[in-house]
């Protein structure tokens, strides 16, 4: 459906995308999941043909270009900036970009109602985007992409600066079109984000995709095994009779089953003040990949 | 062609929604127009008439002069008690400029055959330092009121023949002259004495070997006397238009940065609108508001305060040709800057020197020949010259395509410029 191949762009020296390719299949939820300035943006701009390549090539539906008429008219963008029209009502927004994908008519009143209903703006379809919270702003973004029914839709951080109700709203309402079969490419720096809605997550940091696999892959192949850490309220005489490594009054247990190791503490009698069991994530895929946080 | 209109209509949406534009494009230019309107005369089509304070130490001995300086049109007078006072009046402000009528001053005692050089003058003028181009107009119509009196002497058969008496009376006194030019200049004032005798006779003219009256006439220049300027709304009304114009063109500018800034270029660029169609919209949105706000301003003047409209096709084509022009300086000033601020500032800064030399904030008629010449290189000359070409130069069509060219080219130009540069920067 959608190929990256090789793809290079580069900023001066800044060689800002590295050789990035990928495929991500009809009806999938593909997350490309980095920090800030990892290149995920600037990867996306030349999957959507904003942006020229300087080196690989995008392919859709096996050959045709993004640059192509014809193929954007497939393609739903929700940029990371919120770009709608402040001036105008929500439903003047949405008709504006359903007509430019050729919208018209019935058709059009149609996917409007439609774009309200997805964005929860139904009742507020004749206010003006600027008196909008920033929720209800992401989520009238996210419904200008998806208006003209695209078969891939693009979304580039579309949780940046929202409220938990509004960001729940902006999952539910992207787990129904993937079950709609819209393709989806979703950038974030929340690795819970990438977890809940994508099948395949690409990895990337620095321009350079580091890893590409379902969550649970990537986790199984780079996430370690889960840690119980538990600290203890008096050091034992024998500490050595205890499992795992101890520091101080904390002990650290790796473990592929943290909860024998659990009851096994317990059997020792020893008090335990707090205990924690830190299962591996993206979050410490990343880590294990980069040697620091995704938020660094 | 209707994705271009659809971009069109947004942005027109957007234009009639922000209102700082509309005072700029609609508010600003009809300020200037009814305060430049008003300032030149205002509906009455009477120019601003000069203020000028008078003090007269005759005595008395210069009704008849201030009686004719009075009705003389372009001046106001009044009376001061002091050269004191009227100097005090002048150097406040308050007065544009004093005249002075001195002691001997005697308005029925011109010589006739000249001054001598050592002769003082019996009146003296005074002006604003800041109004010395108003010196020459005071100076003409303080001799037009002195020759009107010695027109009304030369007319009035008892005052012709005082005056050849004492003439007379000076001859015989006279002991620098010959015999023979006291002779012919005593047959000269003979002569004249009975010219005035006969000033009574039924059946004969009254005659004035002084008079100019009738000498100059006023003519229209225009082909239709009828389409001179009915007031100076007519004159200040296309030059205001024009600031519209810009109004639409900087609000446009800055419309299409902000959509660079916001994100909603880069959709409309991922859409599958072309580069073209983007552009294309623009510019019809900034064509339309232009036409729609100089004609909103057109017909506010027309209805309100009379303005003529003149040749209606010749204006809708100076209209159209003055909106295309400004729209294609629109896309050059779009790229003047990457930010708003730096966009309207730049436009500003482009724009109000072109407006100063082009008439868009003093009138033509009041520069310098070199500021003249300069003001060929302005839109804002062409526009205001192509509208007035219409509404009270009483252009011919052929006429009328010279203006018309000059602000079609720069618009092809200008839009072409600005498309280059746009594409270089974000190709």
């Amino acid at each position: 459906m959608l190929e990256a191949r090789n793809l290079v762009k580069r900023y001066g020296d800044l060689t800002a995308v590295d050789g990035v390719s990928f495929t991500i299949e009809r009806g999938e939820s593909f997350g490309l999941l980095g920090p800030n300035g990892a290149g995920k943006s600037t990867t996306i701009h030349m999957l959507v043909g904003a942006l020229a390549p300087d080196g690989g090539q995008v392919l859709i539906d096996g050959d045709q270009s993004p640059s192509q008429a014809a193929t954007r008219r497939n393609i739903g963008v929700a940029p990371q900036d919120l770009a709608i029209y402040e001036e105008l009502s929500a439903e003047e927004n949405l008709a504006f970009f359903g007509r430019i994908y050729g919208l018209s008519g019935k058709k059009l009143a149609t996917r409007v109602d439609w774009g309200l209903e997805f964005a929860g703006l139904a009742q507020r379809r004749r206010d003006r985007a600027e008196t909008f919270s920033g929720g209800m702003k992401r989520r009238l973004n996210l419904a200008c992409a998806a208006v003209h029914e695209p078969k891939i839709l693009v979304c580039d951080e579309p949780t940046v600066g929202v409220d938990p109700q509004s960001r729940n709203h902006i999952f539910e309402s992207i787990e129904a079109l993937g079950a709609q079969g819209c393709t989806l490419l979703y950038t974030t720096h929340y690795m819970e984000e990438a977890a809940r809605l994508c099948a395949r997550v690409a990895i990337v940091d620095h321009g350079k995709l580091l890893a590409l696999g379902t969550v649970d892959d990537l986790i199984a192949e780079h996430g370690g095994t889960p840690i119980v850490e538990a600290e203890l309220a008096c050091v034992p005489p024998d500490p050595t009779a205890l499992p795992g490594t101890l520091e101080g009054h904390t002990l650290r247990v790796e473990t592929e089953d943290p909860l024998p190791t659990v009851e096994q503490l317990g059997r020792t009698g020893i008090e335990i003040r707090r205990l924690r069991i830190d299962r591996p994530d993206l979050e410490r895929v990343f880590l294990q990949l980069t040697g620091r946080r995704l938020r660094d | 062609m209707r994705a271009i209109w659809t971009l069109a209509v947004k942005d027109l949406r957007l234009f009639v929604r922000d209102r700082l534009s509309l005072f700029w494009v609609l508010a600003f230019p009809l300020v200037l127009a009814l305060f430049f309107g008003a300032m030149f005369g205002g509906g009455d089509g009477e120019r601003a008439k000069m203020k000028v304070v008078v003090v007269d130490q005759t005595g008395g001995g210069a009704t008849g002069f201030l009686g004719r300086l009075a009705t003389t049109d372009g001046i106001e007078i009044d009376t001061a008690k002091s050269l004191d006072d009227a100097r005090n009046l002048v150097r406040r402000g308050k007065r544009v400029a004093l005249v002075e009528i001195r002691p001997d001053f005697d308005d029925g005692g011109f010589s006739m055959f000249g001054r001598s050089d050592d002769a003082a003058a019996t009146i003296a003028i005074g002006v604003d330092p800041s109004r010395t181009a108003e010196r020459g107009m005071l100076q003409g119509l303080v001799t037009q009121a002195l020759f009107a009196g010695l027109g009304e002497q030369m007319t009035n058969p008892a005052q012709m023949q005082a005056q050849t008496k004492q003439v007379r009376d000076s001859l015989a006194q006279a002991t620098t002259m010959t015999a023979a030019q006291r002779d012919s200049l005593t047959s000269l004032m003979n002569a004249l004495d009975g010219l005035s005798l006969s000033q009574g006779d039924p059946g004969t003219a009254s005659v004035s070997p002084m008079s100019t009256e009738g000498m100059v006439e006023s003519v229209d220049i225009a082909h239709d006397p009828s389409r001179k300027p009915r007031s100076s709304y007519d004159v200040s009304f296309p030059s205001s238009i024009v600031w519209g114009f810009m109004g639409c063109a900087t609000a446009f500018a800055t419309n299409m940065v902000r959509e660079r800034r916001a994100g909603t270029l880069l959709r409309l660029r991922v859409s599958p609108l072309t580069r073209a169609h983007v552009l294309a919209g623009k510019g019809l949105a900034c064509f339309v508001a232009g036409l729609g706000a100089s004609g909103l301003l057109l017909g506010f003047g027309a209805l309100a305060l009379g303005v003529r409209i003149g040749d209606p096709v010749l204006l809708i084509m100076s209209l159209l040709a003055a909106s295309a022009c400004f729209t294609g300086l629109m896309m050059v000033m779009s790229v003047i800057g990457k930010t708003e601020a730096a966009v309207a500032g730049g436009s500003w800064i482009m724009m109000m020197p072109l407006a100063m030399i082009g008439g868009g904030m003093i009138p033509l008629i009041a520069m310098p020949p070199w500021l003249l010449t300069a003001s060929n290189f302005s839109p804002f000359k062409w526009a205001i010259y192509g509208m007035e070409g219409a509404i009270w130069r009483d252009f011919s069509l052929a006429e009328m395509l010279w203006p018309l060219s000059i602000l079609l080219m720069i618009a092809v130009g200008a839009f072409g410029l600005g498309v280059w540069i746009s594409r270089r920067r974000d190709p």
